[in-house]
């Protein structure tokens, strides 16, 4: 049975590229998956910690499909997983993706954009009331448009010509 | 990508524009660098980003949430 763990990671310890952390104009994730369950259900923090969260943490390493979890009694089907393991664990799971190296695959940067991607206009499988439109009539309502960056800006230049080195992880 | 934000919906309407893609491809094991310069929050938005595998609907073939911020529920962020 699939199960996922999730861990955060302050992105300074991470030893990314500078410019990948300062070229961003926002929040960015990082998520090393494979196929799993979301433990949306069971993880929880007292939201009194969400600004500091917020503020110190930027990346989110996210770690799934982990099934020792399950093997070790640790997790079950119903995705029931204790707190305190999940972050003794998220730890070492971390430094297991430190001896993997990444390479860039795939990127969309401004009018990349509108392809390589499915836009989706059936009913919201969630039940919300939105009309999701196709990409002629998102982009003929100015809802979706590229941003141009050069491929010179530092984001997309530091990705490309660096794999991501987690060498200097504590 | 963003959703309409200044329409007055009529009742029978189905809902707000808004718009949701899906990658064409996919990924076994990676990193997604997710660059926002802006989210929405406050009532009735749900900025999303998650993964699903290929293999069938959750509970089938899972899904994780990455992001899922329903109206002022922070508690949705899944850490």
């Amino acid at each position: 049975m699939p199960n996922c763990v999730l861990g955060h990671v302050d992105p300074a310890r991470l030893n990314l590229p500078p410019s990948l952390i300062t070229g961003c104009l926002g929040s960015y994730f990082l998520a090393v998956p494979r196929i799993g369950r979301s433990l949306r259900h069971t993880v929880h923090l007292p939201l009194a910690l969400y600004p500091w969260l917020y503020q110190h943490l930027r990346a989110f390493l996210i770690v799934y499909d982990y099934t020792p979890l399950v093997h070790l009694g640790l997790a079950n089907s119903t995705m029931h997983v204790n707190f305190a393991f999940l972050a003794a664990l998220s730890l070492s799971l971390s430094q297991r993706a430190i001896g993997k190296t990444f390479y860039l695959k795939d990127q969309w940067r401004g009018n990349d954009f509108f392809q390589g991607w499915n836009w989706e206009t059936e009913n919201d499988p969630s039940h919300g009331r939105v009309n999701y439109v196709s990409q002629g009539e998102a982009r003929s309502k100015h809802l979706a448009y590229g941003t141009i960056l050069l491929p010179s800006h530092p984001f997309f230049a530091r990705i490309l010509s660096h794999y991501m080195d987690f060498s200097g992880w504590r | 990508m963003r959703a309409d934000d200044q329409s007055i919906i009529k009742p029978s309407a189905r809902g707000r524009d808004s718009v949701r893609i899906s990658s064409q491809n996919a990924y076994e094991e990676a990193i997604f660098v997710l660059d926002l310069a802006h989210m929405p929050t406050g009532c009735a938005t749900w900025p999303s980003f998650w993964t699903k595998s290929q293999t069938g609907p959750w509970p089938v073939g899972g899904e994780v949430d990455i992001i899922e911020g329903t109206t002022l529920r922070l508690s949705r962020l899944p850490f």
